[in-house]
């Protein structure tokens, strides 16, 4: 049986918009956040993301439509809302007397958590900020450190959401990996992550679905996966010997470059035909390049959807 | 009820380790009390209103609670600029609840700002009437404190950079000292002056810190009381609504 909560998609927003005088940030965005998911949020830098983010989290307020976790209104009822939420800001800015213990004490008690210290110091080895980090300022943090100790804050009541904001931003690349481990680990116990990224291969890697902002409107919405297929993959054909035929290619295929022992092509869609054609010739070897979601997305990132 | 102590707790850490601020907050009422306390004494004795010292201490106490209660409000700007209140606000706890955990916190380490400089009047020569109206001068003390608290923190909601503050500054918090009759007495004023105080909730603070410790009232113990209270009340609420307000 479903509990309650489980009832209820982690965030549906419908139809959101923040304007800022005549600048909009975010305009009618509407998105569904599946249960026990990892949604990327991409987009370029004031795509919106950030925005859309502390509209969940009532750090602002829209101007239109209205934004649910766990079917709670962020807005109306924010206090069952953000106590179901983990959070990461982008920028942690925190009392620079606190030690880095005292900050975690401190904001455990204000969201009223009860936290497994167990479950902390297992994140605090993953994540290599030994005690002895723990008894210094926050003044004193490195970056990276202040990263880490955002990290635990998020994770340490292991809420049913966590919303991260860039969160290996400033991770070295073995923590970047810790952190991937830590996620992986709360996916399974069916936790919902929704984390705004602009890593490509980190969301590729860790995402199973991705939202695109631009200019603060939702242009791409879909599965990793799917967004692989439509990727054009880069087809080497080696020859035995000299080919002088001129290749015949059906839509979605181009030409990068042809020698008479070498085809470079351009692969949209199904490589059956070009397998068909290919059938008849001296073929030595094929090569075929995996699809690399960047080159979707980056079409996204500058024109939009066609 | 939790979070109000955490926050209150925070603010008074927060104080009692910036031993530098402390020590160099002390420095403006030490300047008013001992350059004007002993500058002006003569021509206030000789004018038949006894010692200046005596006279100005508790203004300065009341200038204290003022300067302290009002800028741990306005703190919110730079808790703002540097990103300090977005961790609070994100916590699953009512704004309000936010607020009143950290303006009385703002107002508590005004409240102590005051009484270190209560000590160091007494070092220079201050002496009270009487020590049983102490714990009066501490209610003084709170209740100018909260007034200031609250309307620190519905200023510093308000502001959105730190060019508002010299604004605020100038024309607010220095003209509510100056026109409260800390530094000289509300008795045979100009008529518009005399009305400006009246409307300075300082001077209902100071004028009761002056009846506790000196057992001379300009408008009665009750009325300060009900003054500040009801003043107390409309900056918390403003305050409130401002800090609810708040976008980040």
């Amino acid at each position: 049986m479903k509990s309650s909560i489980a009832a209820q998609s982690p965030i549906s927003i419908y139809g959101i918009t923040k304007r800022y005088g005549s600048l909009t940030a975010v305009s009618n965005l509407h998105l569904e956040v599946n249960e026990g998911e990892i949604l990327g949020f991409l987009g370029l830098n004031g795509a919106g993301k950030t925005t859309s983010i502390r509209i969940l989290l009532d750090l602002l307020r829209p101007t239109g439509g209205r934004a649910l976790i766990f079917g709670h209104d962020c807005q109306a009822e924010g206090l069952q809302a953000r106590s179901l939420t983990g959070y990461l800001p982008g920028e942690m800015g925190i009392y620079s007397d606190l030690t880095g213990r005292e900050v975690l004490d401190f904001l455990a008690g204000l969201n009223r958590q009860t936290v497994n210290k167990q479950y902390r110091q297992e994140l605090q080895e993953r994540l290599e900020l030994p005690d002895r980090d723990l008894r210094r300022k926050w003044r004193e943090y490195s970056t990276g450190m202040k990263r880490k100790l955002g990290l635990i804050q998020a994770f340490q009541a292991d809420p049913p959401l966590l919303i991260l904001d860039e969160p290996t931003e400033g991770l070295d690349p073995l923590m970047q990996e810790s952190f991937y481990g830590i996620l992986a680990d709360v996916q399974r116990r069916g936790r919902t992550v929704f984390m705004s990224s602009h890593v490509l291969s980190e969301v590729e890697r860790v995402c199973d679905r991705i939202a695109l902002l631009r200019k603060g409107e939702l242009v791409l919405l879909s599965t990793v996966e799917d967004i692989r297929k439509l990727a054009a993959r880069r087809v080497r054909v080696f020859f035995t010997e000299d080919v002088s035929l001129k290749p015949v290619l059906t839509p979605g295929h181009e030409v990068v470059e042809i020698t008479p022992r070498v085809w470079s092509l351009r692969v949209e869609g199904l490589l059956g035909p070009l397998m068909n054609m290919l059938a008849a010739l001296p073929v030595k070897d094929l090569e075929i390049e995996e699809p690399r979601l960047e080159d979707v997305l980056i079409k996204y990132y500058r024109e939009g959807p066609q | 009820m939790g979070a109000v102590y955490i926050l209150w707790l925070r603010e008074l850490k927060r104080y009692v380790r910036s031993r530098v601020q402390i020590l160099a907050s002390l420095g403006q009422p030490l300047l008013y009390l001992l350059v004007l306390g002993f500058g002006l004494g003569p021509v206030f004795q000789q004018s038949g209103n006894g010692s200046y010292l005596q006279f100005i201490a508790p203004g300065v106490i009341g200038m204290t609670v003022l300067f302290t209660s009002i800028f741990s409000g306005i703190g919110l700007l730079w808790d703002r600029q540097f990103g300090f209140l977005k961790e609070t606000l994100v916590a699953p706890v009512p704004r309000t609840t936010i607020m009143i955990g950290r303006t009385l916190g703002g107002a508590t380490v005004a409240m102590l700002q005051g009484t270190l400089v209560l000590a160091v009047c007494l070092i220079a020569g201050f002496r009270p009437v009487s020590l049983a109206s102490i714990p009066l001068a501490f209610l003084f003390m709170a209740l100018t404190a909260v007034v200031f608290a609250g309307l620190g923190t519905a200023i510093g909601s308000a502001l959105q950079d730190m060019q508002g503050f010299q604004l605020v500054m100038n024309f607010l918090v220095m003209p509510i000292f100056f026109l409260s009759g800390a530094l000289f007495p509300l008795t045979n004023l100009p008529k518009v002056l005399g009305a400006v105080t009246k409307l300075d909730p300082l001077s209902y603070g100071v004028d009761g810190l002056r009846s506790a410790l000196l057992g001379v009232s300009h408008y009665g113990v009750a009325v300060d009381i009900l003054v500040l209270c009801v003043t107390a009340t409309i900056f918390m609420a403003l305050g409130g609504y401002m800090f609810s307000k708040i976008q980040l």
